[in-house]
């Protein structure tokens, strides 16, 4: 089995459930957005995914050996200076601390940190960088499976758009497999293979779409039709509608 | 090698620093003058009396054990609090029960003047370093708990989070995550628990004629001889000042490079001329 | 006429004649070539022309350039500018011929200059936007010292005239202090950027007024009780307040660039000098008029050099990096100040030659030099056409 398959997933966090019978599939090399209004348990779903709660009924399967999230705060450690933040993933593993540094600074290069940043403190950093750093941490550990929680939404709009070019380019770049939350229907149609859109409380699938064009063909015109074509399926916009 | 310059540069810019430390004690010296020009020797000796009757102390062998006496007094009690306060603070910010059992104790141990427990402490010890120990613990101990409890209370769960999705070892997230945060409160709460202990000290020291500082400023009190007094607070002031900058203000500044100001901000000065 | 163009022209071109008019009669007192032919003590005559005439030239070229740059109003040229030139001349005149002039006269001529030098300053500043009024301020309580350093002379108040000096000098230090906070982070930035280094210049306002303050707290001191022990320990404040000054000079190789250099140095001497009065008073075996002549001559005629050279280049179109000349006048004074400060300790018996005739010579040969290098860019117009 290549990619994500999730069956019949629910969970409740005491009387009142989160997410209840919630099934669909992500084929391997693929970018599905996980869109929703909030409180529809979008984030749950991830957790439980990257195996940080157990589900509370249906199954999770996939061959991933290295989930790894991104978060919407960048949760940097405020006491380290971007390059050993970078490097504070690979504790987990038998790397030296010199291999550990000299990977990181690779990857800050990848992500476009300029070398003189690399020593700063995160609060000496923009929150564009900041979230650069954490999307260095977490490809420093080479995961298959990326779990992004919302990375860019405390970003302003150019910012956004330069996250977006450069994590479409690292997922391509690196062969992965990435599931985006968001509660922004154009950042998912910007940026997804497939979208899953989940209904208000509690999360369930109330439609799932594929989009094929390339990326570098989704320019702000095409964007803007789409979403209006998605909005035109009666279910995508009812399980939306809270959201406007 | 570059970093080992860098670490010298900015020792000899820390020691540096001192000169502007010096000029406010300076200024307050002259102070002291002007007061010893108005009120007389009786009421406060001249600064380079009392430094001369410090040097005559000195050289007749009784200043160096006293200091000695009163550092390990103070140290001991210090020691026993941070331990007893680090630990039951960790536990009462990490548990609510543990919250609620503690709290309200440490509330009233930091109600209790000093020198109550001073007396007891003779009550109970006679008068020796034991009492003087106890009364540094006792009195101590409830700063560093409030230090301890607010640091493990205030642990930053989305950090947590974000070190488990990575599966990094609990060593790690103890050094890395915890222990860092845990300083940056426990530490100032050391610090003035540090500087209180040494003034604990010397008060229990009087009262008890343990030996130290203390039982120097009790015959000196006896003798009425303002100079030996104002010599042994010059003692101890000068103790307290090379704790503070030689160890306590090196050792904030290294726990908190991470909180540096960012280059090039400041106060940048419009020059021109 | 290009001379009088801007304030620091004229003042800086005849600066040189009162700085050697000032220590001419030393050397022929000391070596007993003649006797004092004034009507006052030769030591007072010749601190007060250091202070009131010498310094108090450099300071109206500063004030009278700087001002304007920094509250970005019309400088002071021509006839009023001509007139304050002619004021601080009347001042040195009459000085000279202080015994043939009733005092009250020469008290008269000089005391007029400060006062003068404040009101033509004042109407632009209070005019302008952003007012540096500690400088003013500073200059007013100097005008003010002048004139109890005369009616102390003339016995109207009950002052000994030299704490007046000793006040005076303080002031001028305490000016220095001030204006470093506008002057530095030019020089600083300009030595950055010469060496190739980043330029990032960071100074603590609170260093700069803890170095003030103590100054003006020192000049209180020494007019009550120049020798008492609280000014002693106040004037060792004040060395420990400039020492932590120093360190914002500490800036690598850029260090070793004149414009950072030459105030590290002068900065080194106020320490040294205010130490040096400090621990004196307080009973140290120090000849404290020696330490005073490392304020004057080290700390405070050092940074006028400094200063003087660079304005002059900077307000003439041509700013760093500074010529190599600019090196030699206060080489000179650093040495004369060295001698002394150092030839009252260790060779008291040489003091006429060594303490004061050679100073004395090597103080005429920096300001000789300084004039013949400069004066040709005083007197030629900015070398980039535009106007001042």
């Amino acid at each position: 089995m290549a990619g994500l398959e999730v069956t019949g997933l629910g969970h409740a966090f005491g009387p009142q459930p989160i997410v209840e019978d919630l099934s669909f599939s992500l084929p391997a090399g693929s970018l599905g957005c996980l869109i929703g209004p909030s409180g529809c348990g979008k984030t749950t779903v991830l957790s439980m995914i990257g195996g940080l709660i157990a589900p509370g009924s249906g199954r999770i399967d996939h061959a991933f050996r290295h989930p790894v999230f991104v978060f919407q705060d960048p949760c940097l450690l405020p006491w380290r200076d971007a390059r050993d933040n970078v490097a504070f993933g690979l504790k987990a593993t038998d790397m030296d601390r010199k291999t550990r540094r000299s990977r990181a600074e690779r990857l800050m290069e990848a992500v476009g940190l300029a070398p003189e940043d690399h020593g700063k403190f995160p609060h000496e950093l923009s929150g564009g960088m900041r979230q650069r750093v954490a999307l260095a941490r977490a490809l420093a550990v080479e995961p298959d499976l990326l779990l992004l929680d919302e990375p860019f939404s405390a970003l302003d709009v150019g910012l956004r758009r330069q996250m977006q070019s450069l994590l479409r380019r690292l997922i391509a770049e690196r062969d992965l497999t990435a599931l985006l939350v968001t509660h922004d229907l154009a950042e998912a149609v910007r940026l997804a293979d497939h979208i899953l859109v989940l209904s208000p409380s509690p999360g369930r699938l109330a439609a799932s779409h594929t989009l094929a064009e390339p990326f570098a063909a989704r320019d702000d015109g095409f964007v803007h039709c789409m979403v209006n074509r998605l909005l035109a399926d009666p279910a995508t916009a009812q399980a939306l509608a809270m959201e406007t | 090698m570059e970093e080992g310059r860098g670490r010298a540069l900015r020792a000899l810019d820390y020691m540096w620093g001192g000169w502007g430390a010096a000029s406010s004690l300076l200024l307050l010296t002259a102070l002291w003058e002007a007061g010893h020009a108005a009120y007389g020797t009786l009421v406060l000796p001249s600064p380079r009396d009392t430094v001369a009757s410090l040097w005559d102390m000195s050289a007749a062998g009784k200043v160096l054990p006293a200091i000695l006496e009163t550092s390990r007094n103070a140290l001991g009690g210090f020691l026993s609090a941070t331990v007893a306060g680090g630990i039951l603070g960790g536990m009462a910010g990490a548990s609510d029960m543990m919250r609620r059992l503690l709290q309200p104790i440490a509330t009233l141990l930091l109600g209790i003047p000093a020198i109550a427990w001073v007396v007891l402490a003779l009550l109970w010890f006679g008068g020796t370093g034991a009492a003087v120990s106890f009364t540094v613990l006792i009195t101590t101990a409830p700063i560093v708990f409030a230090g301890a409890a607010q640091g493990a209370r205030t642990l930053d769960g989305s950090l947590r989070r974000m070190a488990r999705s990575f599966r990094v070892p609990a060593t790690t997230l103890i050094r890395d995550v915890y222990l860092p945060h845990m300083l940056s409160y426990l530490f100032p709460a050391l610090a003035t628990g540090l500087a209180l202990s040494w003034k604990v000290t010397v008060m229990a020291e009087l009262l008890s004629g343990a030996g130290g500082i203390g039982d120097g400023l009790a015959v000196a009190r006896v003798q009425v001889d303002t100079v030996k007094a104002m010599a042994w607070v010059l003692a101890v002031v000068g103790l307290l000042l090379a704790v503070e900058y030689l160890m306590l203000e090196p050792i904030r500044r290294h726990l908190q490079v991470w909180r540096r100001e960012m280059p090039g901000s400041g106060d940048i000065q419009a020059g021109g001329f | 006429m290009t001379l009088w163009a801007y304030g620091f022209r004229p003042f800086f071109l005849i600066l040189p004649v009162g700085a050697i008019a000032a220590v001419l009669p030393l050397p022929v007192l000391w070596l007993g070539l003649g006797g004092s032919g004034g009507g006052m003590p030769a030591g007072l005559w010749h601190g007060h022309e250091q202070v009131f005439g010498f310094l108090s030239a450099a300071l109206a070229g500063f004030l009278l350039t700087a001002l304007p740059s920094w509250t970005n109003t019309r400088p002071v040229t021509g006839t009023p500018l001509k007139a304050l030139v002619a004021l601080w001349l009347a001042g040195r005149l009459g000085f000279w011929l202080d015994g043939a002039l009733p005092s009250w006269l020469v008290a008269g001529l000089d005391a007029m200059f400060l006062p003068a030098l404040l009101a033509t300053t004042l109407p632009a500043l209070l005019g302008a936007e952003r007012k540096p009024w500690e400088l003013p301020a500073a200059l007013a309580l100097l005008a003010g010292a002048n004139a109890a350093f005369h009616l102390g002379r003339l016995g109207l108040i009950d002052l000994p005239p030299e704490r007046l000096l000793y006040a005076g000098l303080d002031l001028f230090l305490m000016m220095i202090a001030i204006a470093s906070g506008r002057i530095l982070p030019v020089t600083l930035r300009s030595a950055l950027t010469e060496t190739g280094a980043a330029v990032m210049v960071r100074l603590a306002p609170g260093r700069r007024h803890l170095a003030s303050v103590t100054l003006g707290l020192l000049a209180i001191a020494e007019l009550i009780q120049p020798h008492g022990p609280v000014t002693g320990w106040i004037a060792l404040a004040a060395a420990c307040a400039q020492a932590d000054r120093m360190t914002e000079m500490h800036i690598g190789r850029s260090m070793l660039r004149p414009q950072v250099l030459l105030f590290h140095l002068a900065h080194a001497w106020m320490v040294v000098g205010l130490g040096g009065v400090g621990l004196a008073v307080l009973g140290a075996p120090l000849d404290v008029t020696a330490m005073r002549h490392a304020l004057g001559l080290g700390a405070a005629a050092f940074t006028v050099l400094a200063v003087m050279s660079i304005v002059t280049l900077r307000h003439t179109g041509r700013a760093f990096p500074l010529p190599g000349a600019t090196w030699v006048a206060p080489a000179l004074v650093g040495l004369a100040a060295a001698l002394r400060v150092g030839v009252p300790h260790l060779a008291p018996q040489a003091m006429a030659t060594w303490g004061v005739t050679v100073p004395a010579v090597l103080w005429a040969a920096a300001f000789l030099f300084w004039g013949w290098r400069f004066a040709r860019w005083l007197t030629a117009p900015r070398a980039d056409g535009q106007p001042g």
